[in-house]
């Protein structure tokens, strides 16, 4: 026994002293070779470089039809054209508080994509953490911000920095009330002019069997990005100016009618059963599908849902004071951090910044060319054969004379838009009253702007 | 082998990697967690110490003592009606022929195996108000009344949720008490037959007793499972509606990851070990203080 372990020990020492002794005379004739070799392979490297990608890993929407279409016919078709020397990697980031939620760990990480897309409440996080580029100076060296017909688009901050790129396609982008014309005339039932008149119609509908208005109620989606402010603007659209700009706060009796008027709406069963479990998707193929008769939506979805649908017609969401001309003013989803973005810590980013203009060029195309759909960012392409209801929505929205920013994408912190979105979610139930929810968000929106 | 393991040192040479890898990764995290509770903290940089203020706020949020509630209810859930049927499943389960306890074993172990976000999928369309299954069965058996929106509404979503966990883990925890059962000697079997014991007495007056370790185990592992729930409630309802299916966990993860507020939610994270040390203190006390040998 005591002789095979002997044995054992001396062929492994001398295995040890034969590899390490051919792997010493490896490295030797290595370097030796590599020395003889330098001149070449500097030129060789430096011609590897050249051909080298870069790669960019990029954090987009995938729960939305619109962001995927952007991403996969635009952005992966025309990348490999117009950046030859750059590969993607593709990071979906599905959509509404799981996208928010998988940015904010990235942010908290430290370690982010090299160019995402983020609304203005998720950007200023990541802004204030010091984790985006700023990409003023590559806008300016590329002449990317003589592309804008509003340049108020693409100006910098106080402090002259830039940190998002955008189609400005939002700036045109309304809320909006579809509904389907043939469902309507079936049962005899007329467009509702105010809010009252809303009311009824939506009793009419729940008697037979429809539901009236589709939204999507997980996280309190429809009211959180413009279901709320639409609710203000219906009866005074100065207090809707008045919190954009915090001269009010939500004890303001206008904002405790409008959460009243939401929370009537669920009482009388205006919204699908089970609703605040509904995601983007569902309610929108509720609609489409012709098991709601109306859809609370932005008008991003225009295309889409003329396409699915082809009885669609919108109106503006009714007035609910007299007087109060509902044509006058319009709530616009746009802001200036809502759009591409890229990371301070990009190990490219003059590459990033290039990706990231690219991208809110690709945005706009698409924006152009599949919705027919103005954009801030002039992209060359003529908008002909609009349809009748991208018109109209386009008619319309240009002859508001008083446009408002949404609270939820140009005023809201990371804070206040993660609490209201629990309140919203909390007034779907109908049993949330308008006075528990605002005791519980004026603290929060004490804090929005400090 | 008896002289290395009654060496003091041999002992503290072979359980020095867990040890130390134990204290890295969960002991050492507590300290840093315990100094961000103290602070005005939004993930990124400390903005100032703040004292109590973080405990002081958590202890007065309604949703904080309402993500407890809804972790009691699991926890309680789990313990008295899951625990007993996973039981009752292993005592029938020995009942059964080597060919048919094979079929209930795979049975038992699958949902376990399955991916929490499709088990929680699978039980989001069986609860879907106008086609899921379990309305569909409700309305054609007449009970339209009860025909729920069960994640929608305050009333039911806890409840739902816990179902859909129970569910996931009640054959594993049936197989686990199963092997308990296994362990037994046999004697005692015989015993109790040659006494007229009958499948129910048997159960009770010898399986039952003598299964308290296995008890022990499944109840802390089941206690302290349901104490994190996260996953389902995350893809179920994110917490909602409203904040009405948040456990303790969720909680502590929205102030973190939606609300930006580090501080607070480690203050939470602090109050959760704390409630988690006390739990399992008095499971250690009062469940099954002697150990049984057989």
């Amino acid at each position: 026994m005591i002789k095979l372990s002997k044995l054992t020990a001396i062929a492994l020492a001398l295995t040890m002293v034969v590899s390490l002794t051919a792997c010493g005379g490896k490295t030797e004739n290595t370097d030796k070779q590599s020395s003889n070799d330098t001149k070449a392979s500097d030129t060789t490297e430096e011609k590897k470089q050249s051909d080298e990608k870069v790669k960019i890993k990029f954090l987009s929407l995938s729960s939305d039809e619109n962001r995927n279409k952007i991403r996969e016919d635009y952005i992966k078709v025309n990348v490999e054209k117009e950046l030859p020397n750059v590969e993607v990697e593709y990071d979906l980031g599905g959509g509404g508080q799981d996208y928010a939620n998988k940015l904010k760990t990235y942010n908290a990480s430290g370690d982010m994509p090299d160019v995402w897309f983020s609304e203005q409440n998720l950007s200023l996080v990541v802004v204030e953490a010091g984790n985006a580029l700023d990409l003023y100076p590559y806008v300016k060296e590329t002449g990317f911000d003589k592309k804008f017909k509003m340049q108020e688009v693409i100006q910098p901050d106080k402090d002259g920095k830039l940190y998002c790129v955008q189609p400005g396609a939002d700036q045109y982008f309304t809320p909006r009330l579809w509904y389907h014309k043939d469902i309507f005339a079936q049962h005899n039932i007329k467009v509702p002019q105010t809010f009252d008149e809303l009311i009824e119609v939506c009793k009419t509908l729940k008697s037979k069997g429809i539901v009236p208005i589709s939204i999507v109620g997980k996280d309190g989606w429809t009211p959180n990005l413009h279901m709320l402010q639409t609710m203000i603007m219906a009866e005074d659209p100065q207090v809707a100016v008045d919190l954009v700009n915090n001269k009010t706060d939500f004890s303001n009796p206008v904002v405790k009618n409008a959460l009243a008027r939401i929370q009537q709406l669920v009482q009388i069963g205006a919204f699908a059963d089970g609703v605040t479990n509904i995601d983007y998707g569902p309610a929108v193929e509720m609609y489409t599908s012709g098991k709601a008769a109306m859809l609370a939506m932005f008008s991003w979805e225009t295309t889409n849902l003329e396409a699915a649908a082809p009885d669609t017609d919108f109106i503006v969401w009714p007035s609910a004071k007299e007087g109060n001309d509902a044509n006058a003013s319009i709530q616009f989803w746009g802001a200036p951090l809502s759009g591409y973005l890229a990371s301070a810590k990009t190990k490219n980013p003059e590459v990033a910044a290039k990706f990231a203009m690219f991208c809110a060029t690709q945005d706009a195309l698409f924006y152009n060319i599949e919705q027919k759909a103005p954009t801030a960012l002039d992209t060359g392409v003529e908008i002909s054969d609009m349809s009748p209801l991208l018109k109209k929505n386009l008619d319309q929205f240009s002859a508001a004379q008083l446009k408002i920013p949404s609270l939820w994408s140009a005023v809201f912190n990371t804070k206040m838009s993660a609490e209201i979105a629990t309140l919203n979610s909390k007034l779907l139930t109908g049993q949330y009253s308008p006075d528990d929810y605002i005791n519980a968000i004026n603290p929060v929106w004490a804090e929005n702007f400090k | 082998m008896n002289k290395i393991f009654g060496n003091k040192v041999a002992i503290f040479i072979f359980a020095f990697p867990t040890l130390l890898l134990f204290t890295a990764f969960v002991i050492y995290p507590i300290f840093p967690e315990l100094i961000i509770s103290f602070q005005k903290n939004d993930g990124f940089k400390n903005l100032g110490y703040v004292g109590f203020e973080n405990y002081s706020n958590v202890l007065r949020d309604t949703v904080f003592w309402e993500s407890n509630l809804n972790t009691f209810i699991m926890v309680l859930i789990s313990t008295l009606v899951g625990l007993p049927i996973s039981l009752t499943l292993a005592l029938i389960m020995d009942t059964l022929s080597d060919s048919t306890r094979r079929f209930f074993k795979f049975g038992s172990v699958f949902p376990a195996v399955l991916s929490v976000t499709v088990i929680a999928q699978m039980w989001v369309a069986i609860y879907e108000p106008n086609w899921g299954l379990m309305n569909s069965i409700l309305r054609s058996i007449g009970l339209n009344k009860i025909a729920l929106a069960w994640l929608s509404d305050e009333r039911t979503v806890v409840l739902a949720i816990t179902a859909a966990f129970l569910w996931q883990y009640i054959g594993l925890n049936a197989l686990l008490f199963f092997t308990g059962i296994k362990a037994i000697p046999k004697t005692y079997y015989e015993a109790a037959l040659i006494d007229g014991a009958g499948f129910i007495r048997t159960s009770i007056k010898v399986t039952i007793p003598l299964l308290r370790e296995t008890i022990k185990y499944l109840l802390t592992i089941s206690i302290l499972g349901c104490m994190a729930q996260f996953a389902h409630v995350r893809i179920m309802t994110a917490g909602g509606p409203g904040s009405t299916s948040r456990t303790v966990i969720y909680h502590l993860y929205f102030k973190a990851f939606s609300a930006s507020d580090f501080g607070q939610a480690c203050a939470i994270a602090i109050i959760f070990i704390i409630e988690c040390l006390i739990l399992t203190f008095f499971i250690n006390r009062f469940v099954a203080r002697e150990k049984i040998e057989f």
